[in-house]
């Protein structure tokens, strides 16, 4: 049963977005999402976490949207975020179209961090992209997924399905969960 | 110039770098989508300051929060401050962390352990 005001209980937070991106809105909701974590989440900890993996996975967005190309069924420069808190923690969410010759990479970059998915991996594998010097031709310095997972204590879940022969969808899925190291 | 002083925005942060005295200050939130582009004239300045720097040279990072792209930003600016030290100049580097911020405090012992340098952690005292 469903109701207008199922999940209005003072102490949530329930946000998603489906659409265009820029610099500018993504600030935007990052300001809403800190100054409500601040008021649901006591936990510093556990609040600095869902803030830090919401702003990468927004401005991992920002950066990696195609958003000139065109298409006939989709508007590739649209994407979707979305933030919830849970009995257990959070669940965030990302998704956005990629160019098919974008997939090999970030299944790559992906799977690397899921097979140093430990504490000790992933702090080897920050630390070594942290040193490298590298700075992508979008500017980012390849931490993102990296620190994501490192802060989430998990495994990256997500999914990569083919549109169509140029693009596929990216989604990844983030649990943090309370209590997590 | 004697020094660089930059006025913090939501998205970067204060600095404020002295040559008279040495003492370089870094304070806010650092999570701009392309740190380097604010960082380049930090460490411009940087560089001519380390032809000749003072005999003492104190780095108080009083960050509340840094992004990945502010995090290889971070440790470009901490390595010159270790260049300074291998110059056999002295250092100090303070690094100032909230209670109960966990992964600030990790995040300062790991640059000490990358980069061999004395980096002192200190709570900030809540007023």
């Amino acid at each position: 049963m469903s109701s207008p005001y199922k999940g209005m209980s003072p102490n949530t937070i329930k946000l998603r977005y489906l659409g265009k991106v820029t610099f500018d809105l993504v600030d935007s909701l990052l300001l809403i999402v800190l100054k409500r974590l601040e008021e649901i989440e006591e936990d510093v900890n556990l609040r600095k976490k869902v803030y830090s993996i919401i702003m990468e996975c927004s401005q991992n967005l920002c950066i990696h949207v195609d958003a000139q190309s065109s298409h006939k069924i989709y508007d590739i420069g649209c994407v979707s975020i979305s933030v919830r808190k849970k009995l257990d923690g959070y669940k965030i969410t990302s998704g956005n179209f990629i160019s098919n010759e974008r997939v090999s990479h970030l299944r790559e970059t992906l799977d690397e961090v899921n097979k140093n998915a430990t504490p000790e991996g992933l702090k080897k594998l920050y630390n070594k992209v942290l040193t490298n010097n590298n700075y992508s031709t979008k500017g980012g310095g390849g931490l993102g997924l990296i620190d994501i997972a490192r802060r989430s204590n998990h495994k990256l879940e997500y999914t990569i399905d083919p549109i169509d022969d140029k693009y596929s969808f990216f989604k990844l899925k983030v649990s943090i969960k309370k209590n997590s190291k | 110039m004697t020094r660089l002083i930059l006025e913090s925005t939501p998205k970067t942060p204060d600095v404020h770098f002295d040559r008279d005295s040495g003492i370089f200050e870094i304070k806010g939130m650092s999570c701009a989508e392309y740190a380097l582009d604010f960082y380049r004239p930090v460490f411009e300045w940087m560089d001519g300051y380390m032809i000749n720097p003072k005999s003492k040279t104190t780095l108080n990072v009083k960050l509340k929060y840094f992004n990945t792209s502010s995090a290889k930003c971070i440790l470009q600016l901490l390595e010159r401050i270790g260049k300074i030290q291998e110059k056999g100049f002295n250092i100090e580097i303070n690094w100032y962390y909230s209670k109960d911020d966990e992964q600030m405090i990790t995040d300062g012992e790991n640059y000490s352990v990358i980069l061999g340098l004395p980096i002192n952690l200190v709570e900030i005292e809540k007023k």
